[in-house]
């Protein structure tokens, strides 16, 4: 312990041994988060090392915190508290429930692919519809599925990223005069196939084509982001004739 | 899972959770992390006014406020299991996490022009408390405090903690913007957080 310096920084950090006081200021700055990228990454190694800095800063991120007091109170519109409880009621919320099913779902779900030819043949007419999508210009990688079977919606995706912090997927039905109507946000995994339930509107046959695309976090009332995956409804249009 | 009838009030901003009232935030993440939706209302009526202010503070724009405090707690419902009640109190969490995400909001901003009903973070501080939010008595205390200390500060060194902490701003963007020199604006960052500090530590308000 003797041997080695109080603070094994390299470059210019590793001066700070001398001057204390230096330190000291690196480390509020730290705390309140006004330290650019790698001077960050110098304290916070340095930090993860050191209980007494450790200490420190947890202290002076708490007072920082306080600052938070000093705001005068405004009531949040009514709304809010009741979308968090709409949303933390959705029965899909959590999302290593989701992962078990999911993967019993896409199972399912290639099995049904793979057999659909045969079940197509026997009964033409009969749900479900598979309508697969495309990678649109924000996600030229991303592929995937829509089925649809008796007003229940479930997409297929693989390749799709997961979307930045306070952003989701949103799923469009678009109609023949480009009118959108919502079939819900979802947010992928960091895992190659993700599946997830699609809303689908009482009034399928009128919409002609599906769109996916990045939206803030609660979804838009029209889209706004760019789009990653697209397909059309109509049965003659893709991908064959 | 199945929910019982009376749950219809639920998400009804005016109706508090009754029971609640005398759990500590630790013993609600304890029943939120069991998945108790009405722990989950409970807390977001003791803290979800401050965290939208603070929101609101940051940002200026009262829907991009709204969607981070739905975020944060949202990512309470699904990670409350993994809060660690006895290394930190709750409420530092909180808002630590409401003001990152806010401030991250603040930063994708600058790409875009400014919205028309987004409002100059600085109008904010001269809005009065709403005098219908409710008070919790330890809040009342921390902030009578948090004032008396700022007041206490010189000028300068009150307004570049305050940069630093609703703006979001490192040092030198701080430094560019007052047109000081680097050095200066470090230390009196320094000197307004030892001293803010000390203060709360003093009358036992730090953890």
């Amino acid at each position: 312990m003797a041997k080695r310096p109080a603070y094994d920084f390299t470059g210019d950090l590793r001066m700070m041994n001398a001057r204390h006081e230096v330190f000291e200021e690196e480390l509020t700055a730290y705390a309140l988060g006004a330290l650019p990228p790698e001077e960050a990454a110098a304290v916070a190694a340095h930090v993860a090392r050191c209980p007494a800095c450790h200490e420190a800063v947890a202290r002076y991120r708490e007072a920082a915190t306080a600052l938070a007091y000093t705001v005068p109170l405004q009531p949040p519109p009514p709304r809010l508290k009741a979308r968090l409880m709409a949303r933390v009621r959705r029965p899909q919320r959590e999302s290593w429930r989701w992962l078990g099913m999911g993967a019993a779902l896409v199972a399912a779900t290639l099995l049904l692919i793979l057999a659909a030819p045969l079940i197509f043949a026997t009964q033409p007419s009969v749900t479900p519809r598979v309508i697969p999508l495309q990678g649109a210009e924000a996600a030229p990688e991303a592929e995937g599925y829509l089925i649809l079977e008796d007003g229940q919606g479930l997409m297929v995706t693989k390749g799709l990223v997961v979307p930045p912090e306070g952003q989701v997927y949103q799923v469009w039905f678009v109609d023949a005069a480009g009118r959108r109507v919502s079939g819900g946000t979802f947010r992928t995994h960091p895992r190659p196939y993700g599946v997830y339930t699609v809303t689908v509107p009482l009034n399928l046959p009128v919409y002609v084509r599906i769109g996916v695309t990045l939206e803030p976090e609660g979804g838009s009332p029209q889209p706004t982001g760019p789009q990653v995956l697209r397909g059309s409804l109509r049965s003659g249009d893709a991908p064959g004739p | 899972m199945d929910q019982p009838s009376a749950d219809r009030t639920l998400g009804d901003p005016a109706v508090r959770e009754p029971g609640y009232a005398d759990l500590d935030d630790a013993a609600l993440l304890a029943r939120i992390a069991g998945g108790d939706e009405h722990a989950l209302a409970a807390l977001y009526d003791r803290h979800g006014a401050r965290a939208f202010s603070l929101a609101l503070r940051i940002l200026g724009d009262p829907e991009t406020a709204e969607e981070v405090v739905l975020d944060v707690f949202w990512s309470i419902w699904q990670h409350a299991g993994a809060f660690m009640p006895e290394r930190s109190r709750f409420t530092t969490w909180l808002y630590a996490m409401v003001r990152n995400r806010a401030i991250d909001q603040l930063r994708r901003r600058r790409a875009r022009p400014p919205q028309a009903h987004e409002i100059e973070p600085e109008s904010m501080e001269a809005a009065a408390a709403d005098p219908a939010v409710e008070v919790l008595a330890e809040a009342e205390e921390l902030t009578r405090a948090v004032r008396e200390a700022l007041d206490t500060l010189p000028e300068a060194q009150r307004q570049v903690l305050e940069l630093a902490y609703f703006r979001g701003w490192s040092h030198q963007e701080i430094a560019e913007y007052l047109g000081e020199p680097l050095g200066t604006v470090k230390s009196r960052l320094h000197l307004a957080l030892r001293k803010l500090r000390d203060w709360l530590a003093e009358r036992g308000l730090l953890s």
